[in-house]
């Protein structure tokens, strides 16, 4: 069995064994409820510029989620480790560093993902009360789901890099929460009058445009490079931070 | 199984280990000895590859551990200080975890659990979440994960530390029984604890090795000693004046006790034993005698002795 999966296995029952991915569990819950309830008030007044699925992916309560869920599935991974002194014994075995991370890392994703899958629900709900079903089409559904997954990547990458930097988890948390804010503030310049390269720039790393995008069913490739390469920068980075307990002085 | 060479650990500000040179052997249960902050820990935490060395090499079963860290990683059981566990988990399952990590097959992982378990006596509380147990109970839990995959050397920080007499005794017992099929690599700075399990003994200060031997023969180490006490009913003057004609004596030290006994130190010219001689004195002079003994050499003294030394 490789080190990955035991470990990984481990993380998952961590996070189950403490009250963190209930608590979180029905907050996510909430909060998608909240937005549905607002979509279909919404939709029923009167005809929208926006679809179903942008509502529901990209729309406000949906980026709170994104916001906050990944710092509090994050801020405990490695900070505790260090915290606890476990840490020492972990990596007195035969793990590789980048396998510590990466399982730690698939255990947030997962859990993330396993967040989500109620909201699968809500789609059916609204498939079978419409009218008109041409505008819950499934590219646009996978579109939107690839999209939560991708920017899942991308924000629990930045906070297992902020929890290996501590040992103090609300530190991790905080900082988590910054850096994923401001990446996705920076993408939102793009709607400022930018022009030319500059908006280029804004644009490709527009968290919000993706998002979008991907709520149209439009897939660009370019778009789950950029989410991928990134979400790869701060795992390799995490992988250095782990590691420098080996640098020589 | 262990071969250190020159091994030089440098944090940020402070030199933690100054060059230390040692080798212990296959089967034998070395004792680190040191006082806080001598660089036991750090030692032991590149022993088991958690840091490199600053500069030096450190070869454990064959290997480099830091080039090979790995071969090393698999072949050893570690137990940091004050022994870290995740204590939202139950023992068995940490055992479980910790098993399959060190690379147990699942098929034996069961088996061995329960044969650490016997040994370390945590049967009992297999199904206890580790975070209500005493720390009698953690610790040796942390004994158990340390051998669940039978490793040639097991690399003990600080095994006793906090624990109860008896627990002590206990964890004691286990540490020798494990000598007779393992390496054991041990710090403490609980002298007793030495004397009583290991065949050899490390003392370093300062993050370097100021002594190296068994025991016994550090106890000999110590300068001069091997006093002998008496405790006489006698004049004072008599008394001097008596013991200072023995031969082999360089000095007598009488004190008077309060009930108008009198304490008599003798002592003597290298190892020389002057338990009889004082004896027969005695015995010719006819004085009352309650006590006569010779000062027993302690690992103490010599700890002691050697770790103040150059202060």
């Amino acid at each position: 069995m490789s080190a990955v999966w035991i470990l990984f296995r481990k993380e998952m029952m961590s996070y189950f064994y403490s009250p963190i991915a209930y608590i979180i569990g029905v907050c996510v819950l909430f909060l998608n409820g909240v937005n549905v309830t607002q979509i279909v008030k919404w939709l029923s007044q009167q005809p929208s510029d926006y679809s179903v699925f942008q509502v529901m992916f990209a729309g406000f309560f949906t980026w709170i989620v994104f916001l906050i869920v990944p710092p509090v599935l994050t801020m405990r991974l490695f900070a505790d480790e260090k915290r606890m002194g476990t840490i020492e014994s972990l990596m007195t075995t035969p793990l590789r560093d980048w396998e510590y991370v990466m399982a730690k890392f698939l255990s947030a994703l997962c859990l993330y993902m396993m967040l989500w899958l109620p909201t699968v629900n809500i789609v059916f709900v609204l498939r079978h009360f419409a009218h008109d079903t041409a505008a819950l089409e499934l590219g646009p559904l996978f579109g939107g789901y690839l999209g939560v997954l991708m920017t899942g990547m991308l924000f629990l990458s930045v906070g297992c890099m902020a929890s290996a930097c501590t040992r103090n988890q609300v530190v991790a948390a905080v900082i988590t929460f910054a850096i994923n804010t401001a990446i996705f503030f920076v993408g939102l310049l793009f709607f400022m009058d930018a022009a030319g390269k500059l908006r280029e720039v804004f644009e490709y790393v527009s968290l919000y445009g993706h998002m979008d995008e991907l709520c149209r069913g439009v897939l660009d490739w370019r778009r789950p490079f950029f989410y991928l390469t990134s979400a790869a920068f701060f795992l390799v980075m995490t992988q250095r931070i782990v590691q420098s307990r080996q640098w020589k002085s | 199984m262990i071969q250190v060479d020159q091994l030089v650990k440098r944090y940020a500000g402070m030199t933690a280990l100054h060059g230390l040179s040692f080798s212990v052997q296959k089967g034998e249960i070395v004792g680190f000895l040191g006082p806080n902050g001598a660089g036991k820990s750090t030692t032991m935490r590149i022993l088991s590859c958690y840091m490199p060395p600053t500069s030096g090499t450190a070869i454990v079963a064959g290997y480099d551990t830091y080039k090979e860290s790995l071969d090393v990683r698999k072949r050893i059981g570690y137990m940091p200080e004050n022994v870290p566990l995740y204590p939202e988990m139950r023992v068995v399952e940490y055992l479980d975890f910790r098993a399959a990590l060190k690379g147990v097959p699942r098929s034996e992982r069961r088996s061995q659990i329960e044969k650490v378990a016997e040994k370390c006596g945590v049967k009992d509380v297999l199904r206890r979440i580790i975070g209500q147990l005493s720390k009698g109970y953690r610790q040796r839990v942390g004994l158990a994960d340390t051998l669940i995959h039978d490793p040639e050397l097991i690399i003990l920080d600080e095994p006793t530390i906090g624990l109860d007499p008896n627990q002590i005794r206990q964890v004691r017992g286990l540490i020798k029984e494990l000598g007779k099929s393992h390496t054991v690599l041990l710090s403490t700075h609980i002298l007793p604890e030495v004397e009583m399990t290991c065949s050899r003994v490390i003392i370093i200060n300062r993050g370097r090795i100021v002594a190296s031997d068994t025991p016994e023969n550090l106890k000999r180490l110590r300068k001069g000693g091997g006093e002998t006490l008496l405790e006489i009913k006698a004049e004072t003057a008599a008394v001097e004046e008596e013991f200072k004609a023995l031969a082999n004596v360089t000095q007598v030290e009488v004190t008077s006790l309060p009930d108008r006994y009198l304490q008599v130190v003798l002592h003597p010219k290298g190892d020389a034993d002057l338990r009889e001689a004082a004896y027969e004195r005695v015995k010719a002079r006819g004085w009352a005698l309650r006590e006569l003994r010779r000062h027993a050499q302690s690992l103490e003294d010599v700890f002691v002795q050697i770790t103040t030394e150059d202060d």
